[in-house]
Protein backbone atom coordinates (compact mmCIF):
# COMPACT_ATOMS: atom_id res chain seq x y z
CA UNK A 1 0.00 0.00 0.00
CA UNK A 2 1.59 3.31 -1.03
CA UNK A 3 2.12 5.64 1.47
CA UNK A 4 0.04 8.94 0.99
CA UNK A 5 2.14 12.27 2.42
CA UNK A 6 -0.16 15.10 3.54
CA UNK A 7 1.22 18.38 1.31
CA UNK A 8 3.31 20.48 4.05
CA UNK A 9 1.60 23.87 4.39
CA UNK A 10 2.23 24.35 7.93
CA UNK A 11 6.16 24.83 8.88
CA UNK A 12 8.39 21.49 8.62
CA UNK A 13 9.85 20.60 12.05
CA UNK A 14 13.64 21.33 12.73
CA UNK A 15 14.89 18.07 11.51
CA UNK A 16 13.45 18.38 8.41
CA UNK A 17 14.15 22.41 8.30
CA UNK A 18 18.00 20.99 8.70
CA UNK A 19 17.59 18.31 5.93
CA UNK A 20 16.05 20.69 3.73
CA UNK A 21 18.96 23.00 3.87
CA UNK A 22 21.20 20.36 3.65
CA UNK A 23 19.97 19.25 0.68
CA UNK A 24 19.52 15.78 2.23
CA UNK A 25 15.60 15.97 1.56
CA UNK A 26 14.10 13.85 -1.14
CA UNK A 27 10.42 12.88 -2.80
CA UNK A 28 7.13 14.40 -0.98
CA UNK A 29 9.36 16.39 1.87
CA UNK A 30 11.51 17.78 -0.32
CA UNK A 31 8.29 18.69 -2.49
CA UNK A 32 6.56 19.93 0.52
CA UNK A 33 9.47 21.55 2.06
CA UNK A 34 10.49 23.50 -1.00
CA UNK A 35 6.42 24.55 -1.50
CA UNK A 36 6.53 26.14 2.19
CA UNK A 37 9.62 27.90 1.55
CA UNK A 38 8.54 29.58 -1.17
CA UNK A 39 6.91 32.18 1.32
CA UNK A 40 10.23 32.59 2.91
CA UNK A 41 12.27 33.80 0.28
CA UNK A 42 15.01 34.77 2.86
CA UNK A 43 15.31 30.51 3.51
CA UNK A 44 15.87 30.10 -0.03
CA UNK A 45 18.24 32.38 -0.12
CA UNK A 46 20.16 30.80 2.41
CA UNK A 47 19.64 27.50 1.33
CA UNK A 48 21.66 28.44 -2.02
CA UNK A 49 24.37 29.96 -0.19
CA UNK A 50 24.85 27.15 2.19
CA UNK A 51 24.53 24.65 -1.40
CA UNK A 52 27.32 26.99 -3.19
CA UNK A 53 29.80 27.19 -0.20
CA UNK A 54 29.27 23.13 -0.21
CA UNK A 55 30.52 23.28 -3.57
CA UNK A 56 33.18 24.98 -3.40
CA UNK A 57 34.68 23.05 -0.06
CA UNK A 58 33.87 20.00 -2.03
CA UNK A 59 36.03 21.21 -4.97
CA UNK A 60 38.75 22.00 -2.99
CA UNK A 61 39.56 19.13 -0.51
CA UNK A 62 38.67 15.81 -1.60
CA UNK A 63 36.90 13.24 0.12
CA UNK A 64 39.34 10.97 0.69
CA UNK A 65 41.12 13.86 2.37
CA UNK A 66 41.02 14.40 5.92
CA UNK A 67 41.90 17.11 7.87
CA UNK A 68 44.37 16.84 10.85
CA UNK A 69 43.00 15.68 13.91
CA UNK A 70 40.03 15.08 12.55
CA UNK A 71 38.57 14.04 16.01
CA UNK A 72 39.41 17.09 17.22
CA UNK A 73 37.91 19.09 14.44
CA UNK A 74 34.77 17.45 14.92
CA UNK A 75 34.87 18.02 18.67
CA UNK A 76 35.01 21.95 17.60
CA UNK A 77 31.79 21.87 15.33
CA UNK A 78 29.89 20.21 18.37
CA UNK A 79 31.58 22.76 21.05
CA UNK A 80 30.42 25.61 19.13
CA UNK A 81 27.25 24.05 17.90
CA UNK A 82 26.40 23.54 21.48
CA UNK A 83 27.42 27.18 22.81
CA UNK A 84 25.88 29.22 19.83
CA UNK A 85 23.56 30.90 22.25
CA UNK A 86 20.43 31.40 19.79
CA UNK A 87 19.80 27.38 20.17
CA UNK A 88 20.45 27.24 23.79
CA UNK A 89 17.71 30.03 23.70
CA UNK A 90 15.58 27.99 21.29
CA UNK A 91 15.88 24.80 23.61
CA UNK A 92 14.89 26.19 26.92
CA UNK A 93 11.93 28.14 25.61
CA UNK A 94 9.94 25.15 25.08
CA UNK A 95 6.73 24.43 22.83
CA UNK A 96 4.46 27.08 24.62
CA UNK A 97 6.28 29.81 23.18
CA UNK A 98 5.90 28.42 19.63
CA UNK A 99 1.81 29.61 19.93
CA UNK A 100 3.14 32.61 21.13
CA UNK A 101 6.32 33.92 19.44
CA UNK A 102 8.24 37.43 20.74
CA UNK A 103 9.71 37.05 17.44
CA UNK A 104 8.80 36.15 13.96
CA UNK A 105 8.33 32.38 13.59
CA UNK A 106 10.80 31.44 10.60
CA UNK A 107 13.53 33.36 12.95
CA UNK A 108 13.14 31.02 15.62
CA UNK A 109 12.78 27.81 13.12
CA UNK A 110 15.61 29.28 10.86
CA UNK A 111 18.11 29.94 13.54
CA UNK A 112 18.69 26.67 15.10
CA UNK A 113 18.47 24.91 11.36
CA UNK A 114 20.54 27.78 9.80
CA UNK A 115 23.28 28.20 12.05
CA UNK A 116 24.45 24.40 12.78
CA UNK A 117 24.95 23.59 9.19
CA UNK A 118 26.50 26.78 8.42
CA UNK A 119 28.89 26.88 11.51
CA UNK A 120 29.89 23.32 10.35
CA UNK A 121 30.07 24.82 6.76
CA UNK A 122 32.05 28.18 7.98
CA UNK A 123 34.86 26.08 10.23
CA UNK A 124 35.34 23.45 7.05
CA UNK A 125 35.71 26.83 4.95
CA UNK A 126 38.36 28.19 7.47
CA UNK A 127 40.20 24.95 7.26
CA UNK A 128 40.24 25.08 3.66
CA UNK A 129 42.18 29.01 4.15
CA UNK A 130 44.05 27.58 6.69
CA UNK A 131 45.57 24.99 4.27
CA UNK A 132 45.72 27.52 1.66
CA UNK A 133 47.14 30.46 3.21
CA UNK A 134 48.64 33.10 0.86
CA UNK A 135 47.13 30.97 -2.02
CA UNK A 136 45.28 32.65 -4.89
CA UNK A 137 42.30 30.36 -3.95
CA UNK A 138 41.96 32.28 -0.69
CA UNK A 139 41.12 35.62 -2.96
CA UNK A 140 39.09 33.69 -4.94
CA UNK A 141 36.36 33.31 -2.50
CA UNK A 142 32.97 35.52 -2.91
CA UNK A 143 32.08 37.97 -1.30
CA UNK A 144 28.56 35.74 -0.35
CA UNK A 145 30.77 33.08 0.77
CA UNK A 146 32.67 35.57 3.35
CA UNK A 147 29.43 37.43 4.08
CA UNK A 148 28.10 34.06 5.56
CA UNK A 149 31.11 33.19 7.66
CA UNK A 150 31.31 36.67 8.93
CA UNK A 151 28.74 36.19 12.15
CA UNK A 152 30.95 32.68 12.80
CA UNK A 153 33.47 33.07 15.72
CA UNK A 154 37.12 33.11 14.59
CA UNK A 155 38.98 29.88 14.82
CA UNK A 156 41.67 32.07 16.44
CA UNK A 157 39.40 32.81 19.10
CA UNK A 158 37.80 29.13 19.73
CA UNK A 159 39.12 26.77 22.49
CA UNK A 160 42.83 25.56 21.34
CA UNK A 161 42.70 22.35 23.55
CA UNK A 162 41.65 18.94 22.74
CA UNK A 163 41.41 15.61 25.33
CA UNK A 164 41.19 12.90 23.22
CA UNK A 165 39.99 10.74 25.91
CA UNK A 166 36.09 11.30 25.96
CA UNK A 167 35.93 10.89 29.61
CA UNK A 168 38.75 13.76 30.35
CA UNK A 169 37.37 17.26 29.89
CA UNK A 170 39.56 20.99 29.90
CA UNK A 171 38.98 24.00 30.94
CA UNK A 172 40.64 27.06 30.22
CA UNK A 173 40.88 30.33 32.12
CA UNK A 174 43.32 33.07 32.57
CA UNK A 175 44.87 33.90 36.02
CA UNK A 176 43.82 36.89 37.81
CA UNK A 177 47.57 38.58 37.91
CA UNK A 178 49.14 40.78 35.67
CA UNK A 179 50.77 38.02 33.97
CA UNK A 180 47.12 36.72 33.10
CA UNK A 181 48.86 33.38 32.38
CA UNK A 182 46.65 30.73 30.39
CA UNK A 183 45.58 27.79 33.01
CA UNK A 184 43.74 24.53 31.51
CA UNK A 185 42.21 22.61 34.26
CA UNK A 186 41.57 18.58 33.11
CA UNK A 187 38.61 16.86 34.67
CA UNK A 188 38.70 12.85 34.63
CA UNK A 189 42.23 12.29 34.43
CA UNK A 190 43.16 8.65 35.52
CA UNK A 191 44.68 9.35 39.21
CA UNK A 192 48.28 7.95 39.83
CA UNK A 193 48.87 5.15 42.16
CA UNK A 194 49.69 6.13 45.19
CA UNK A 195 52.45 3.34 45.15
CA UNK A 196 54.59 5.08 41.99
CA UNK A 197 57.39 6.53 43.89
CA UNK A 198 57.76 10.22 41.65
CA UNK A 199 61.35 10.93 40.68
CA UNK A 200 62.35 14.75 42.09
CA UNK A 201 64.91 16.03 39.89
CA UNK A 202 65.07 19.91 39.28
CA UNK A 203 68.36 20.09 37.10
CA UNK A 204 68.30 21.00 33.80
CA UNK A 205 69.47 17.71 31.52
CA UNK A 206 71.58 17.95 29.20
CA UNK A 207 69.77 18.60 25.80
CA UNK A 208 68.29 15.69 24.17
CA UNK A 209 68.79 14.97 20.63
CA UNK A 210 66.13 15.67 18.28
CA UNK A 211 63.81 12.74 17.13
CA UNK A 212 61.36 12.09 14.68
CA UNK A 213 57.58 12.26 15.84
CA UNK A 214 57.32 8.91 18.01
CA UNK A 215 55.62 7.64 20.66
CA UNK A 216 57.49 7.49 24.23
CA UNK A 217 59.01 4.08 25.09
CA UNK A 218 57.99 3.22 28.17
CA UNK A 219 60.34 1.78 30.61
CA UNK A 220 59.85 -2.31 31.74
CA UNK A 221 58.13 -1.91 35.20
CA UNK A 222 58.14 -4.74 37.60
CA UNK A 223 54.75 -4.84 39.54
CA UNK A 224 53.56 -1.24 40.44
CA UNK A 225 56.68 0.31 41.89
CA UNK A 226 58.33 2.14 39.08
CA UNK A 227 61.54 3.38 40.30
CA UNK A 228 63.41 4.40 43.73
CA UNK A 229 64.95 7.81 44.46
CA UNK A 230 68.64 7.63 43.78
CA UNK A 231 71.22 9.79 43.61
CA UNK A 232 71.89 11.25 40.31
CA UNK A 233 74.99 9.87 38.02
CA UNK A 234 76.02 12.82 36.81
CA UNK A 235 77.72 15.78 37.67
CA UNK A 236 75.77 19.27 37.71
CA UNK A 237 76.65 22.92 38.72
CA UNK A 238 72.86 23.61 39.48
CA UNK A 239 71.98 23.40 43.27
CA UNK A 240 71.38 20.55 45.05
CA UNK A 241 67.62 20.03 45.04
CA UNK A 242 67.64 18.83 48.23
CA UNK A 243 68.92 21.64 49.84
CA UNK A 244 66.31 24.23 48.50
CA UNK B 1 107.08 41.13 -34.85
CA UNK B 2 107.28 37.73 -33.17
CA UNK B 3 105.16 34.66 -34.22
CA UNK B 4 105.16 31.33 -32.74
CA UNK B 5 105.63 28.67 -34.90
CA UNK B 6 103.73 25.21 -35.35
CA UNK B 7 106.06 23.07 -33.32
CA UNK B 8 104.44 25.59 -30.05
CA UNK B 9 100.66 25.31 -30.74
CA UNK B 10 99.81 25.28 -27.06
CA UNK B 11 101.85 28.45 -26.64
CA UNK B 12 100.24 29.74 -29.49
CA UNK B 13 96.78 28.94 -27.81
CA UNK B 14 97.50 30.14 -24.42
CA UNK B 15 98.20 33.39 -26.07
CA UNK B 16 94.50 33.59 -27.52
CA UNK B 17 92.92 32.65 -24.03
CA UNK B 18 94.38 35.01 -22.44
CA UNK B 19 90.51 36.46 -21.69
CA UNK B 20 89.41 32.75 -20.62
CA UNK B 21 92.09 32.23 -18.44
CA UNK B 22 91.41 35.11 -16.50
CA UNK B 23 87.79 34.71 -16.20
CA UNK B 24 88.68 31.53 -14.70
CA UNK B 25 90.97 32.67 -12.42
CA UNK B 26 88.18 35.17 -11.48
CA UNK B 27 86.08 31.93 -10.52
CA UNK B 28 88.91 31.08 -8.12
CA UNK B 29 89.29 34.11 -6.34
CA UNK B 30 85.39 34.37 -5.89
CA UNK B 31 85.20 30.45 -4.96
CA UNK B 32 87.87 31.41 -2.17
CA UNK B 33 86.72 34.21 -1.27
CA UNK B 34 83.39 32.22 -0.25
CA UNK B 35 82.80 31.89 3.58
CA UNK B 36 83.34 28.69 4.78
CA UNK B 37 80.25 28.19 6.86
CA UNK B 38 78.13 28.55 3.59
CA UNK B 39 80.00 25.81 1.97
CA UNK B 40 79.26 23.52 5.10
CA UNK B 41 76.17 25.18 5.54
CA UNK B 42 74.45 23.55 2.23
CA UNK B 43 73.01 20.36 3.04
CA UNK B 44 72.36 21.32 6.63
CA UNK B 45 69.38 20.32 8.21
CA UNK B 46 68.21 23.36 9.65
CA UNK B 47 64.89 21.40 11.46
CA UNK B 48 67.35 21.11 14.22
CA UNK B 49 68.33 24.34 14.75
CA UNK B 50 66.82 25.82 18.23
CA UNK B 51 64.80 28.34 18.16
CA UNK B 52 64.04 28.33 22.08
CA UNK B 53 64.18 26.92 25.36
CA UNK B 54 61.16 25.05 27.14
CA UNK B 55 60.96 24.85 30.67
CA UNK B 56 58.37 22.40 32.72
CA UNK B 57 58.24 22.41 36.07
CA UNK B 58 56.30 19.75 37.82
CA UNK B 59 54.43 21.10 41.35
CA UNK B 60 52.08 19.57 43.43
CA UNK B 61 49.15 20.91 45.79
CA UNK B 62 47.45 18.72 48.76
CA UNK B 63 45.30 20.28 51.14
CA UNK B 64 46.23 17.04 53.06
CA UNK B 65 49.79 15.39 55.11
CA UNK B 66 52.47 16.95 52.68
CA UNK B 67 54.67 13.75 54.45
CA UNK B 68 52.20 11.52 52.56
CA UNK B 69 53.68 12.87 49.45
CA UNK B 70 57.63 11.77 50.20
CA UNK B 71 60.44 13.06 51.75
CA UNK B 72 62.70 15.55 50.93
CA UNK B 73 60.80 17.68 48.46
CA UNK B 74 61.77 21.35 47.94
CA UNK B 75 58.93 23.65 49.12
CA UNK B 76 58.26 26.23 47.10
CA UNK B 77 58.95 30.30 47.57
CA UNK B 78 56.27 32.30 48.88
CA UNK B 79 55.46 34.88 45.56
CA UNK B 80 54.89 31.13 43.68
CA UNK B 81 52.74 29.67 46.65
CA UNK B 82 50.59 33.16 45.96
CA UNK B 83 50.69 32.82 42.92
CA UNK B 84 49.52 29.19 42.62
CA UNK B 85 46.57 29.40 45.16
CA UNK B 86 45.19 32.64 43.11
CA UNK B 87 44.57 30.22 40.34
CA UNK B 88 41.10 28.81 39.62
CA UNK B 89 40.81 25.19 41.09
CA UNK B 90 44.95 25.33 41.85
CA UNK B 91 43.98 26.76 45.42
CA UNK B 92 45.59 24.19 48.06
CA UNK B 93 47.09 24.56 51.65
CA UNK B 94 50.09 23.14 50.81
CA UNK B 95 52.39 23.07 47.36
CA UNK B 96 55.84 21.11 46.93
CA UNK B 97 58.27 21.08 43.61
CA UNK B 98 58.71 17.90 42.13
CA UNK B 99 60.85 18.25 39.66
CA UNK B 100 61.60 20.10 35.96
CA UNK B 101 63.16 19.97 33.16
CA UNK B 102 64.48 22.03 30.37
CA UNK B 103 65.00 21.44 26.49
CA UNK B 104 65.33 23.44 23.38
CA UNK B 105 63.24 24.01 20.89
CA UNK B 106 63.79 22.60 17.65
CA UNK B 107 62.43 23.62 14.65
CA UNK B 108 60.70 21.55 12.77
CA UNK B 109 61.23 18.69 15.05
CA UNK B 110 59.71 17.03 17.95
CA UNK B 111 60.96 17.27 21.69
CA UNK B 112 59.94 15.80 24.63
CA UNK B 113 60.28 17.40 28.21
CA UNK B 114 60.33 14.89 31.32
CA UNK B 115 60.04 16.52 34.42
CA UNK B 116 59.99 13.80 36.62
CA UNK B 117 62.81 11.74 34.35
CA UNK B 118 63.60 9.14 34.30
CA UNK B 119 59.52 8.16 35.09
CA UNK B 120 57.49 8.11 32.41
CA UNK B 121 54.67 9.35 34.41
CA UNK B 122 54.14 12.96 32.85
CA UNK B 123 55.36 13.80 29.62
CA UNK B 124 55.32 16.95 27.53
CA UNK B 125 56.18 16.84 23.51
CA UNK B 126 56.28 19.70 21.69
CA UNK B 127 57.18 21.26 18.21
CA UNK B 128 57.39 24.73 17.21
CA UNK B 129 54.76 25.87 14.92
CA UNK B 130 56.59 29.50 13.98
CA UNK B 131 57.30 32.47 15.78
CA UNK B 132 53.35 34.61 16.58
CA UNK B 133 54.90 37.48 17.48
CA UNK B 134 57.89 39.21 18.75
CA UNK B 135 58.12 37.33 22.35
CA UNK B 136 56.21 34.69 21.71
CA UNK B 137 56.09 31.24 19.98
CA UNK B 138 53.01 28.87 18.69
CA UNK B 139 53.80 25.48 19.90
CA UNK B 140 51.88 22.15 19.54
CA UNK B 141 52.01 21.14 23.10
CA UNK B 142 51.13 17.37 24.00
CA UNK B 143 50.65 16.42 27.58
CA UNK B 144 51.27 12.55 28.10
CA UNK B 145 50.64 10.28 31.38
CA UNK B 146 52.45 7.25 30.54
CA UNK B 147 51.94 6.43 27.04
CA UNK B 148 48.55 7.90 27.07
CA UNK B 149 47.99 11.38 25.43
CA UNK B 150 46.15 12.93 27.63
CA UNK B 151 45.95 16.78 26.14
CA UNK B 152 47.01 18.74 23.02
CA UNK B 153 47.10 22.21 22.30
CA UNK B 154 48.51 24.65 20.55
CA UNK B 155 48.29 27.99 22.89
CA UNK B 156 50.75 30.59 21.64
CA UNK B 157 53.10 31.15 24.52
CA UNK B 158 55.10 34.45 25.43
CA UNK B 159 58.58 34.20 27.32
CA UNK B 160 58.19 34.45 30.95
CA UNK B 161 54.42 33.86 30.85
CA UNK B 162 53.89 30.26 31.83
CA UNK B 163 51.01 28.12 30.69
CA UNK B 164 49.85 26.38 33.29
CA UNK B 165 47.96 22.95 33.54
CA UNK B 166 46.13 21.09 36.55
CA UNK B 167 46.87 17.54 35.81
CA UNK B 168 45.97 14.31 37.48
CA UNK B 169 45.91 13.62 41.19
CA UNK B 170 48.43 11.61 43.21
CA UNK B 171 48.34 10.49 47.25
CA UNK B 172 46.03 12.90 47.88
CA UNK B 173 47.60 15.80 45.94
CA UNK B 174 46.98 17.48 42.57
CA UNK B 175 49.72 17.64 39.97
CA UNK B 176 50.37 21.09 38.58
CA UNK B 177 52.16 21.74 35.98
CA UNK B 178 53.86 25.02 34.38
CA UNK B 179 55.15 25.12 31.29
CA UNK B 180 57.10 28.51 30.51
CA UNK B 181 58.61 29.43 27.34
CA UNK B 182 62.05 30.81 29.22
CA UNK B 183 63.56 32.82 25.81
CA UNK B 184 63.64 32.53 22.00
CA UNK B 185 66.62 31.99 19.65
CA UNK B 186 67.47 34.46 17.23
CA UNK B 187 68.54 32.53 14.41
CA UNK B 188 70.64 33.23 11.02
CA UNK B 189 68.27 31.42 8.75
CA UNK B 190 64.40 32.44 9.17
CA UNK B 191 61.99 29.56 8.96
Amino acid sequence: MKEVTTPQTTQPDEATLTLWMDGELEGDRLKACEKWAESHPELLHQRDQLAALNTRISEEIHRDIEPPYPEFFNQQILREINRNPAHEAIATEGNTQQNEPENPLWQRLVTPAVVMPAVAAAMALCFILGTQYGSRNVAALSVAETQLVAGIPEISSLDSVYTPDGDVTAEMYHSLDQDSSVIIVLDGLEDIPDDVEMIRLNVENTPAPAQERTQPTLPQRDGRQEYVYSEPTYKSSALDPLSL
Amino acid sequence: MITYSEPCPSYHHSYNRTPFAKLILAALYLLLTIPASLIADQGADHGKDPVGRLKATLYIGTDGDVSQLGANLSKLDAAMTTKLSNMAKMKFKNYRKLGSDTQPVLRSYENWLTPLNPSKQILLSYESKGEVCKDCLKLDLQLWQQNRKIMKTDQALTVGKPLYIRGPKWRGGQLIIEVELVALIESKTKQ
